[in-house]
């Protein structure tokens, strides 16, 4: 007689025992076992991490940071974490908060440091850029990069909130309700936001706007 | 329907709608029945797909599988270095005390440092001692009279310099404490005395 499968877990319930174990390895002084366990969250959630951080810092470096701080506050702070809610939730809350902090870093020092060098094209030059690469054609790539710049910079100019609500819920494809629970605010305020951002950048990404692809700073890829 | 889509768009959908629709996955009724809002719907969505890829690949680029492996690496380092407990230095004698510093080895240590001193002040002084001696110069006579007989003779001593040259023999021959030896007293008489050769040199 075969014996029934045992149904997969969702990822919910998986992050949810993998911190269990996370917490009984650390409250039991069994550290090395306790990260090699917290390994698989980190697995779990960097990709979806590392895009959240960079579309909402816009800045490689930066979001780079930010998702390690992240990922080092919720293994100390583990204790704290209540099984019965989702770890994404917990630790998206945890990695906007740090990434919060690093933008109003930013302005403090924006305030006092002057701008990085741009070209005459008003584009900020990244060495990296000169490097040969691999992959599709040269032409597909200047389409494919220009698009993408265009992009980058239309997010730039949404507000913070905007930004943060539109990564969360386009990018990370987060419902209204789960991104209120990230951020702290009302369903209905993160559906009004997501609504302005999405009109706001229609009007920005249209075929007619100019003024997207001239200006902007462009702090990606660093 | 909304009332302002009624009211306002004469019954079509508004983007926000076409937006939400997409995002909850939902179709309205009214895209069955409406060519021109079942068109922008499709624009909507088309807009959103791509805005989603872009915004996709542009994170991917930025983070390729590598620099998401180093970044696990530099966690997992970080992670290990707030595990390991930190090591506190303590002050040497604070910490020998603490130790409770009777133990062997601690003993043994001290009494070959001891020695080790000992036998380092003992080479100091020889040392010293070693230098002294060999800057001092028994020969200091002999440069003293090598450079009398290399420099140039004075034809006369200064009158000061003979007369007491005179007291000095006039004393050795007259001192009444010297031992008087009679076998010898011959030869006394016989060898001239001093003051009479003077006084020959100086008639001559």
């Amino acid at each position: 007689m075969a014996e029934a499968s045992p149904t997969p877990l969702t990822t919910r319930e998986a992050d949810a025992c993998v911190a269990i174990d996370v917490k009984a390895h650390q409250a039991a002084g069994r550290l090395d076992a306790a990260r090699e366990r917290f390994t698989e969250l980190v697995d779990r959630h960097q990709r979806r991490a590392i895009r959240i951080a960079f579309h909402y810092l816009r800045e490689a470096a930066d979001a780079d940071e930010a998702v390690q701080d992240a990922f080092v506050k919720s293994y100390l702070h583990l204790g704290t974490f209540r099984e019965d809610l989702p770890f994404e939730v917990w630790f998206t809350r945890i990695l906007i908060n740090g990434c919060l902090d690093r933008l109003k870093a930013r302005r403090r020092r924006e305030r006092w440091i002057a701008p990085p060098p741009v070209d005459t094209m008003g584009v900020e030059r990244d060495p990296a850029e000169y490097l040969p690469s691999r992959g599709p054609s040269p032409e597909e790539l200047v389409l494919l990069g220009e698009r993408r710049e265009q992009l980058s910079v239309a997010l730039g100019k949404l507000p913070e909130r905007q930004r943060l609500i539109f990564t969360l819920s386009h990018f990370d494809g987060q419902t209204s309700r789960e991104v209120s629970a990230m951020t702290g605010l009302n369903e209905s305020t993160v559906r009004v936001h997501l609504f302005r951002a999405i009109r706001r950048l229609r009007s920005l990404l249209a075929p007619g706007a100019s003024h997207v692809k001239s200006r902007g700073s462009r702090r990606a890829h660093r | 329907m909304r009332i302002a889509d009624t009211l306002l768009r004469r019954g079509h959908l508004s983007e926000d709608a076409l937006v939400a629709a997409w995002y909850s996955g939902v179709c309205p009724a009214h895209l069955d029945t409406c060519d021109l809002c079942t068109e922008r719907a499709l624009d909507v969505s088309r807009w959103l797909e791509q805005t989603r890829e872009l915004g996709m690949a542009e994170a991917d680029a930025a983070f390729p599988a590598e620099r998401l492996a180093a970044q696990q690496a530099q966690i997992l380092r970080r992670l290990e270095q707030l595990d390991r407990p930190s090591k506190l230095l303590s002050f040497p004698r604070v910490a020998a005390a603490t130790a409770g510093h009777h133990d062997f080895a601690s003993r043994e240590h001290r009494h070959f440092a001891g020695w080790i001193l000992a036998a380092a002040a003992a080479g100091l002084i020889l040392g010293v001692i070693g230098g002294r001696l060999s800057t001092w110069q028994p020969t200091a006579p002999a440069v003293h009279t090598s450079a009398a007989a290399t420099a140039p003779r004075t034809p006369k001593a200064p009158d000061t310099l003979r007369s007491l040259d005179q007291g000095a023999d006039l004393l050795l021959e007259s001192d009444p404490g010297q031992p008087q030896i009679r076998s010898l007293s011959a030869i006394d008489r016989m060898t001239p005395q001093g003051t009479v050769v003077r006084a020959s040199n100086r008639r001559r």
